[in-house]
């Protein structure tokens, strides 16, 4: 045996009995419900009036990790944006003659076309509602900007490019992207001022299960809603003018 | 584990083979979609409904749609 193949598989022997071992250190499936976590659970109730705990977590005892989050995300669309920008030598592809919103037939079937255009608007309401119930049930600001990003990707999958940059322009976007990534800071910023700590719970916590309640949690769900989905959509936007609209300038 | 979990499980394993075993990029992106709606089960069956619904949207619609887009770039020889 070679000398390589030797360490390969000496490597693959300890790691292989050092992850048998790790899985054998597991608690059973199902058994041993974390301390941690069920602590969390009844703090998110009692202490900030917020019946989704996960939202606590996100939004409230640990929203400096996503602020950075919401960061990333935001350093990530910019990046994009950066790399995908319309660079020397090339043009945008020549428009049609006509103004029509459609610049060109769709090769889309009328099937997917029907389906893909009913669901847009359905699409956005349900993610906005699960960003602003992110602190009361199911979801959060990531969720429903993720679910509202979607719906611009259906807008262009029913072949209707010209239609998804009139909808999300992205100069529009730039602008709501900032106001959820920048809202989080002023939040955060504005319960420093208060006395209470950076990204501290500072508004009334009013009645558990309420719209309006637990403080800052919706807030700031709501304003990472804004920013997920401004992120994502300038994504799939950049990616179609990259691919649809861009072309090299004949030599 | 329920049977629900099971299944949910068993469905990740397969469709996961099945990326991994698709040669093609363009099928591939869509095999891809179809292991995000099993993990979206998953996490669905293992009480994380908040996660299913952010796999649903980026693995489902996100992913494949920038992949696709992306392979049509590459295709086209950069033009």
């Amino acid at each position: 045996m070679s000398a390589r193949g030797f360490i390969g598989l000496a490597a693959v022997v300890l790691l292989g009995a050092w992850l048998v071992e790790g899985l054998l250190g597991l608690p059973g499936f199902g058994e041993d419900a974390p301390a941690y976590g069920l602590a969390l659970a009844d703090l998110a109730l009692a202490e900030r009036n917020a019946t989704n705990a996960v939202s606590a977590v996100l939004f409230d005892l640990r929203a400096l990790d996503t602020l950075g989050e919401a960061l990333a995300l935001f350093a990530g669309a910019a990046a994009v944006q950066t790399v995908l920008r319309e660079l020397a030598g090339e043009e945008e592809s020549e428009p049609p003659a006509s103004t029509a919103v459609d610049r060109r037939p769709a090769p889309t079937g009328d099937a997917v076309r029907a389906v893909a255009l009913w669901l847009v608007a359905p699409t956005v309401l349900y993610g906005a509602y699960i960003a602003a119930r992110g602190h009361v049930s199911v979801g959060g600001g990531f969720q429903g900007g993720a679910i509202v990003a979607a719906a611009v990707a259906l807008v262009f999958l029913a072949g209707r490019q010209a239609t998804m940059h009139h909808l999300a322009p992205e100069s529009a976007l730039d602008i709501t992207e900032s106001i959820g990534a920048g809202g989080f800071l002023v939040v955060g910023l504005v319960a420093l001022a208060t006395g209470a700590g950076f990204l501290g719970n500072v508004l009334p916590l009013g009645e558990a299960g309420r719209l309006l309640s637990a403080g800052t949690i919706g807030v700031l769900s709501v304003l990472i809603g804004l920013e997920a989905a401004s992120a994502l959509a300038t994504l799939i936007q950049k990616f179609v003018e990259q691919t649809v609209e861009i072309r090299q300038e004949e030599p | 584990m329920t049977a629900v979990q099971v299944i949910a499980l068993l469905l990740v394993a397969v469709t996961a083979a099945g990326v991994a075993a698709t040669r093609d990029t363009t099928r591939q992106a869509i095999v891809f979609g179809a292991h995000g709606m099993a993990l979206t089960l998953l996490f669905l069956t293992f009480h994380a409904p908040g996660v299913a619904m952010a796999e649903a949207a980026v693995s489902g619609v996100v992913l494949p749609l920038l992949v696709l887009l992306a392979l049509a770039k590459v295709r086209s020889g950069g033009r």
